[in-house]
């Protein structure tokens, strides 16, 4: 659980609004986890709330999810169990909202999950496997490929 | 933040066709915008970052620019000649002095200098090169200074030139792993350093003797080994806070000697080949140096220190451990207090948090000799001060029970929570 503030007053929190006016109250001790709110806080204009909106409710919802864990856990296996369950997710949609997320927010440790998950459906895949997971669409010639593949032969197998 | 059209909103279950991760039919990895492109590609080895040149027109020309680099020769699973054409063509192209994070693998072996493998050399040439660009006016950085923040190398041989590189022209490298590097130079010296790792090194020539740096918050001494067996290794390291050693018979043979360390709050001590250890005199008194120089930390870890303490060694070796409050004993003798684990437990009145792990093979005849001495200890070496003990857990198998027992008996007023795990 996220930890009050010392003292007897309530711990401070502060007020995330998401793109589709979702209201999220949050302590500022997990908030803080995106450098983004920090500074914000820090500049003192989350009055009234923090609009976000390039962040979806069901996406925010997520990532204070993220926050919320991190800032209180402090066992390493626990986070690490945490973290492969968190980005164990079945649509790409959703992941590549959560990096978007993560870059928005600045959240570094998941930015580095994130980005590290989608490196591991790329790792040990071929050329073409790799288009067919992320629908990436070849919009080279045939002649083009070919040169590209010839100048980087040293990067391709024999 | 640019918005970057085409994303879904509202369906959770994203109508996917294949099976796991599904894309509902958008590319929505190239459509991240190019810094994100090489966050993901931050996390790849080399080769495979390489390949995505070939993807789509998209990701053509994004890899020179990535700013971590990741070169392993099993990646390649190549012989020396394919792995040696990639990386001499991948450093053109990359500048090392530009990267954010490097890391340099190197299989054992392949390392040799001449016609076989020359991976030291692409760094050393690298380095000169950058030696080479005009020396720094005052205030400016040096344009051959390195952005690197983390410098991860494994299988080279290192010298002067490296050591020399790291203290004057890396003024942002925190985090340095050197590992299974055969090192000739006389110090690792920064003044941005944080996190230092020397695993599997050895130092050859009677030369390496220092690691100095203001800023060094953690150090992993792994193994290794050491040629010099007259001077000591010296560790310069004010704000360490952190300190994990494997001591060999083999690697600190003129011992360690540590600054002072006030921000010391965690040690990890490992032995490893104990009975060479301790056997020898020197080495033992060592090993002994080295717990007084941490006797200040607040978490404590011994591993294999199943180490007796002779007549006369005791009152100048065991200081108070007046900061521990977390202790963790791993097959380190049963607590004998003449072994070094019953000298600790003694001298640590502040102590909440005991873990023993004690798993000893059947096999063992000294487990047999220690259960004899066990019954002739003299009563008045009993007496453990641990008044603070919240929670002891102990991790044991099977038959050392009866053993267990005795040992828990000096303490059990003072054990609130116990926890015995069997583990068979």
């Amino acid at each position: 659980m996220a930890s009050a503030g010392s003292g007897d007053e309530k711990a401070a929190t502060v007020t995330l609004i998401s793109s589709d006016n979702e209201h999220f109250e949050v302590p500022e001790a997990v908030a803080t986890l995106s450098q983004t709110i920090r500074h914000m806080i820090e500049d003192g204009c989350t009055d009234g709330g923090v609009p976000l909106p390039n962040v979806t409710g069901r996406i925010l919802a997520k990532v204070l999810e993220y926050c919320n864990k991190h800032a209180a856990a402090s066992d390493k296996d626990e986070l690490e169990k945490f973290d492969k369950a968190f980005v164990d997710i079945d649509d790409q949609a959703t992941l590549f909202d959560l990096v978007m997320a993560a870059n928005y927010l600045d959240i570094r440790g998941m930015l580095d999950l994130t980005c590290q998950t989608i490196a591991d459906m790329i790792k040990g895949k071929s050329v073409e496997e790799i288009r067919e997971t992320f629908n990436i669409k070849n919009d080279f010639t045939p002649e083009e490929e070919a040169e590209i593949r010839r100048e980087n032969q040293w990067a391709f197998d024999d | 933040m640019e918005a970057l059209g085409k994303r879904k909103r509202g369906d959770d279950a994203s109508g996917g066709d294949a099976a796991g991760c599904s894309s509902g039919g958008g590319d929505r990895l190239s459509a991240l915008p190019d810094h994100l492109l090489h966050e993901v590609m931050s996390h790849m080895k080399a080769r495979q970052m390489v390949q995505t040149c070939v993807l789509s027109r998209r990701w053509r020309h994004l890899w020179p620019k990535v700013p971590c680099l990741d070169i392993d020769q099993r990646e390649l699973n190549a012989g020396h000649d394919k792995f040696d054409d990639f990386a001499y063509f991948l450093l053109r192209k990359v500048s090392v002095a530009r990267l954010d994070a490097f890391r340099l693998h190197v299989n054992e072996g392949f390392d040799r200098g001449g016609l076989v493998g020359n991976a030291s050399a692409w760094i050393r040439r690298a380095i000169m090169a950058s030696a080479q660009a005009p020396p720094a006016r005052e205030g400016l950085t040096s344009s051959g200074s390195w952005r690197l923040r983390r410098l991860h190398l494994s299988g080279l041989r290192l010298d002067g030139l490296f050591a020399e590189h790291v203290r004057s022209r890396c003024p942002s490298l925190e985090d340095l792993e050197l590992r299974v590097c055969k090192c000739r130079l006389r110090a690792i010296a920064s003044s941005s350093l944080e996190s230092l790792s020397l695993i599997g090194c050895s130092w050859a020539g009677k030369e390496f003797s220092e690691i100095s740096s203001p800023t060094l918050k953690n150090l992993v001494v792994d193994r290794g080994s050491n040629d010099d067996i007259d001077s000591p290794f010296v560790v310069t390291a004010l704000a360490l806070a952190s300190l994990f050693l494997v001591v060999t018979p083999y690697n600190f043979p003129g011992g360690v000697s540590f600054g002072e360390m006030p921000s010391l709050a965690r040690a990890s001590v490992h032995l490893k080949e104990r009975e060479t250890l301790a056997k020898r005199a020197h080495l033992r008194s060592h090993l002994f140096k080295i717990l007084r120089s941490v006797s200040n930390v607040a978490s404590l870890e011994l591993n294999g220190f199943d180490v007796t303490v002779k007549a006369g060694e005791e009152s100048t070796t065991f200081p108070e451990f007046s900061n521990l409050r977390t202790l963790e004993l791993d097959q380190c003798g049963l607590g004998h207090d003449i072994h070094v684990s019953g000298h600790i437990l003694r001298n640590s009145p502040n102590l909440e948090k005991l873990t023993l792990t004690y798993i000893e093979s059947s096999k063992d005849t000294r487990k047999k000799k220690g259960t004899s001495k066990m019954n002739n200890i003299d009563q008045n070496h009993m007496d453990v001060r641990c008044e603070n003990l919240k929670l002891t857990k102990i991790i044991y198998k099977d038959d050392d029970v009866g053993q267990l027992v005795q040992f828990l008996l000096r303490f059990s007023r003072n054990l609130p929570n116990n926890n015995k795990t069997n583990q068979d």
